[in-house]
């Protein structure tokens, strides 16, 4: 893909004649507001023109599976879900291991190791539990109490399916594509859902998917791996200049912890008019939402959400980081916009 | 502290920790850049400016600057329709 630079658009804009320019170098010459306008400016026209179309140098064909490949270096508990790359079978765990594989070659075929796994399957049915049973590694029982399936992963007579120390559950396969999978790149905008690779074979069928928040669920039984036709997921510009004395730290999007957004803007229609009235807010709790109309002036189009964060003690750039004015410089508290 | 930052003309994601120096420039692998499409050049241009003509007041002139880029943006989609996704080859066979 060819790809141009964020300074090239910067000087665009500036030959436009929407930005100041240095005399001497030539360059676009920005205090630090003008900075973060931009941008915001760019940011924006990059969501408007990433999603307006399924742009080909952004679309991906790849074949995704439902769960992460059965490593033997990870410590599994019991409900953990393995794909298993030798046997092409997905397998829950019965009880912690690490280094005991899903499945083995032996006569012919692949035996799972019912010690420790038993294949998943999106239902279960076995017979109901019975105390005076004998039973083996890798018989299902059905137990009434519960409601669930279980399997034997340790030879066991008398002892309830909920004793760990001889059976483990059956949990009950929901075949998924997480959004954010380990060793695969992020997958954006979905466009299709395939049996084969569209690129390559006429007659691959399309999949019936529902896109959840942070995954692609499949109703319908499907084949154990599936091929994703997304496109990239557009880059938000939120950061700042670098800097040489800050320790930076790489934040997944998707795995960072969240808490419980607290909406205390009257959404009737209370929202601030300007930076200054944000700022001069006293009330500032910790996830706090405020929404701010404009950002100097009515219809700059620089309003949106901002959040309250009560650790934050990032420079106020008067765009995308606030401090309210009843706290003091040093000390820890700014409105963050929220994109 | 924020995990993306703009450094000698480009943005750039944090995807490992650095400490205090550890730069783009010096520390690449602990960097990604944010990659824009150069197809989308000219329309972020024109609707970049737009956007801060708007918030400067120049109305006027913002809303034909949005008119622009919105040409500009139909005109890729034009010529990005004729590329399309590879597709499958029919091989013909006696």
């Amino acid at each position: 893909m060819r790809l141009t630079t964020y300074q090239e658009i910067e000087a665009g804009i500036a030959d436009e004649g929407c930005l100041t320019i240095d005399s001497t170098t030539g360059n676009p010459s920005l205090q630090a507001d003008e900075f973060h306008l931009v941008k915001r400016a760019v940011s924006r026209g990059l969501a408007l023109i990433w999603d307006a179309f399924w742009w080909p140098e952004l679309m991906r064909v790849e074949r995704r599976q439902y769960r992460d490949s059965y490593d033997g270096a990870t410590a599994y508990t019991a409900g953990d879900e393995v794909y298993d790359v030798q046997s092409d079978l997905y397998y829950v765990a019965l009880r912690a291991s690490t280094g005991q594989a899903p499945s083995s070659w032996s006569g012919g075929e692949w035996v799972t190791n019912e010690a420790y796994w038993g294949e998943a399957a999106r239902a279960y049915v076995a017979n109901d539990y019975e105390s005076t049973t004998a039973y083996v590694v890798g018989d299902q029982v059905y137990f009434p109490e519960t409601g669930l399936v279980y399997q034997c992963h340790t030879a066991s007579t008398g002892n309830d399916p909920t004793d760990e120390s001889y059976w483990g559950e059956m949990v009950e396969f929901v075949p998924y594509v997480s959004l954010i999978q380990s060793g695969f790149t992020a997958i954006g905008r979905i466009k299709g859902v395939w049996s084969d690779d569209p690129r390559k074979f006429a007659g691959a069928r399309p999949i019936d998917y529902t896109r959840g928040t942070d995954r692609i669920e499949f109703a319908s039984p499907v084949q154990t791996r599936v091929w994703i036709e997304y496109q990239l997921r557009c880059p938000a510009l939120t950061g700042a200049v670098y800097s040489s004395t800050t320790a930076y730290t790489a934040v997944d999007d998707e795995s960072a912890t969240g808490s419980t957004v607290i909406v205390t803007t009257d959404l009737s229609g209370t929202g601030y008019r300007g930076r200054a009235a944000l700022r001069a807010r006293t009330e500032h709790v910790a996830d706090q939402v405020a929404y701010l109309l404009h950002l100097v002036t009515s219809g700059d189009g620089q309003g949106g959400w901002f959040y309250f964060n009560s650790t934050s003690t990032t420079a106020d750039d008067g765009v995308d980081v606030l401090r309210p004015d009843d706290v003091a410089s040093g000390s820890p508290g700014r409105w963050i916009r929220n994109s | 502290m924020a995990s993306q930052v703009y450094f000698n003309g480009d943005w750039y994601d944090c995807v490992a920790a650095t400490s205090p120096g550890e730069s783009p420039g010096t520390n690449p692998e602990k960097w990604a850049k944010v990659e824009i499409p150069l197809i989308f050049q000219r329309f972020l241009i024109t609707q970049g400016g737009a956007t801060i003509l708007k918030s400067d007041g120049a109305r006027d002139t913002a809303a034909a600057a949005s008119v622009e880029a919105g040409r500009i943006l139909d005109e890729e989609i034009v010529r990005a329709s004729k590329i399309g996704r590879p597709r499958p080859m029919r091989v013909q066979t006696r």
